[in-house]
């Protein structure tokens, strides 16, 4: 195996590799049931005052 | 903090002064000497400090209050550096107007301080902001203190010694002619140090948090200092000529050099200029808004866009050169591609107001947050376009690209980062309220018509400018020679200084106000004004 076609396959293979990410994590993101968790986390910089121990 | 401890950091600042000493002897060149001396110089402040809060039995830092003395640092150095920054970029857009300025010495020379105002700018004011809120984020999102201990005040302390050794080198002409990355190879090592430091508070205070969910302007934060780290070790890699003088040259040569730099360079914006800033956009809007973040979905589909986009977009400042045309194409539509998490950020920033949209009446620090977010959408417009190829055979080298950086880094890094210093004041040093929020408002109002100023005549003047270069006569000659597009340019120059000078202007009220608010004043008559508001 060459550069060039070890190089060409790499490229191939990662572009694939973050579009499937990329899906992934839209796919994750919208999952069925989640959205009451995403309201409580839009809140999270609203109550931050107190440390906790 | 146990004395040990103590004693054990007092060893390591000793070495590092005998170091220095060492490093001062043995210098090949004058300007190393002096940084060595510099170098010297803060080991020994550092051993003094800390020699006299050793020995005067200090209690130990509560563990469970925030750690908001460093904060409170940052922020009086975000705004000190600021107004240095402005004021040496006010002064270089003069120069440019009236070059009688340069007064015929390097120290003054034009090349010189502009490396001087753009790190003042990105790296001191930009840079400072960045790790005050930072700091200041990630402990209350997380809901617990920073972590090992002091290790932030080193940060601290580190960081302005990196911005003192930079600016004092550019000024004595000490540079690798890197843009945006001008200090040499032994400031680039220090830094390194620093920001490894840094990397440590930040991620170790994410891994003893108290809450499950890793909140959305930390990912931000987290990916801007782990993406410079990897920039800063990848653009820097060079080799000193000698270990004890200033020069260095490049592992790289040509065309893999230049797309190194402008790897690094363009990425520089997307993680420092934006990711940093997006991490405070995300916490400090609508902490000031006290509305929720509009969509939490959104912005974890900005990060993961944002970041596998930012990353490709550099070769946008190689168009036309020996880079491999394939590369450039990648560039322009990697560039354009970038405008979507760019713009998807900015609505979630912007709607993240509904159901407050009328504070905006009233609150001008909400007003400039939302100001900032709308020329971050502009400015991540006008990119796109003009990585686009043919608008960029148009637009490189010209003006209008100044005009461009400037709409972004005024508009937006300037201006949240203003904001968040009003936010945040009050809240670090216990006062009711800022000391004067008229003043805020007539701080926005001249930062915002100062950037008109500036982006409106750079677009006039980088446009002109394109087109008189490219004029050809019926014979195929060239019409313009170089020296009348710049006596055509004269009048935006002295419009852009005028700008610049709009914005100086509030920077200088910004401090005042800082000033008065930490010293506890408030200006007669507001506090009954706000009163009667609410």
């Amino acid at each position: 195996m060459t550069y060039e076609t070890v190089a060409h396959y790499a490229g191939t293979i990662s572009t694939v590799l973050f579009g499937v990410f990329f899906l992934a994590v839209l796919v994750f993101v919208f999952r069925p049931g989640s959205t009451r968790t995403y309201e409580e986390l839009a809140r999270t910089p609203l109550d931050d005052d107190e440390i906790k121990d | 903090m146990g004395v040990t401890v103590r004693l054990a950091q007092m060893a390591v600042l000793a070495v590092l002064a005998l170091v220095a000493i060492f490093m001062w002897s043995q210098a090949v060149d004058t300007a190393y000497a002096i940084h060595a001396g510099i170098f010297f110089i803060a080991a020994v402040l550092g051993l003094i400090y800390m020699a006299k809060n050793t020995f005067s039995g200090q209690a130990a830092a509560d563990q469970t209050e925030y750690m908001d003395d460093v904060v409170r640092a940052g922020i009086i150095a975000t705004v000190f550096w600021g107004v240095i920054g402005f004021t040496v970029g006010v002064y270089i857009a003069s120069e440019l107007a009236f070059p009688v300025l340069n007064w015929d010495f390097p120290l003054t020379n034009f090349g010189r301080l502009r490396p001087v105002h753009t790190s003042a700018v990105i790296f001191a004011f930009g840079g400072n902001g960045l790790i005050a809120t930072s700091f200041y984020v990630v402990q209350r999102t997380n809901k617990t203190r920073l972590a090992f201990g002091n290790l932030a005040w080193f940060v601290f302390w580190g960081y302005q010694l990196f911005i003192v050794l930079a600016a004092t080198g550019y000024v004595m002409g000490v540079t690798q002619g890197r843009e945006y990355a001008e200090p040499e190879w032994y400031v680039d090592l220090w830094l390194t140090i620093v920001w490894v430091a840094y990397f440590l508070v930040f991620f170790g205070t994410l891994v003893k948090r108290k809450v499950s969910h890793i909140y959305v302007a930390n990912w931000f934060y987290l990916s801007f200092i782990v993406t410079i780290a990897m920039l800063h070790l990848g653009n820097n890699m060079a080799v000193p000529v000698s270990f004890f003088g200033i020069k260095s040259y490049s592992l790289f040569s040509g065309a893999p050099d230049a797309i190194t730099q402008w790897w690094y360079g363009h990425n520089a914006v997307g993680f420092f200029l934006t990711a940093g800033f997006l991490g405070m956009m995300y916490y400090f809007v609508p902490k000031r808004a006290n509305r929720p973040v509009y969509s939490y979905r959104l912005s974890i589909v900005h990060f993961w866009a944002l970041i596998f986009t930012y990353i490709w977009a550099g070769p946008h400042h190689l168009h036309y050169t020996a880079l491999p045309d394939w590369v450039q194409t990648l560039g322009m539509v990697m560039s354009v591609i970038l405008w979507m998490p760019s713009w998807g950020g900015m609505i979630n920033g912007l709607m993240t107001l509904s159901g407050a949209w009328d504070k905006l009446r009233t609150d001008p620090i909400l007003r400039m947050m939302v100001i900032s977010v709308a020329f971050y959408g502009m400015s991540t417009f006008e990119g796109p376009m003009m990585a686009i190829r043919s608008v960029n055979a148009l637009s490189h080298y010209t003006d209008w690209t100044v005009g461009h950086v400037h709409s972004g880094a005024l508009g937006w890094v300037g201006m949240i980062t203003m904001g968040s210093v009003y936010y945040i004041v009050p809240k670090l040093w216990n006062r009711e309220r800022l000391y004067s929020e008229t003043l805020v408002s007539w701080h926005f109002w001249l930062a915002t018509l100062g950037i008109v100023l500036y982006a409106s005549s750079m677009w006039v003047s980088g446009i002109m400018q394109g087109l008189m270069w490219r004029e050809y006569d019926a014979q195929g000659f060239l019409v313009y020679s170089f020296a009348e597009t710049v006596e055509a340019m004269h009048p935006y120059y002295v419009i852009r200084a005028l700008g610049g000078g709009f914005y100086l202007v509030g920077g200088l009220l910004m401090a005042f106000n800082v000033w008065q608010t930490i010293k506890g004043n408030v200006r007669s008559g507001e506090a009954i004004a706000a009163e009667a508001r609410a």
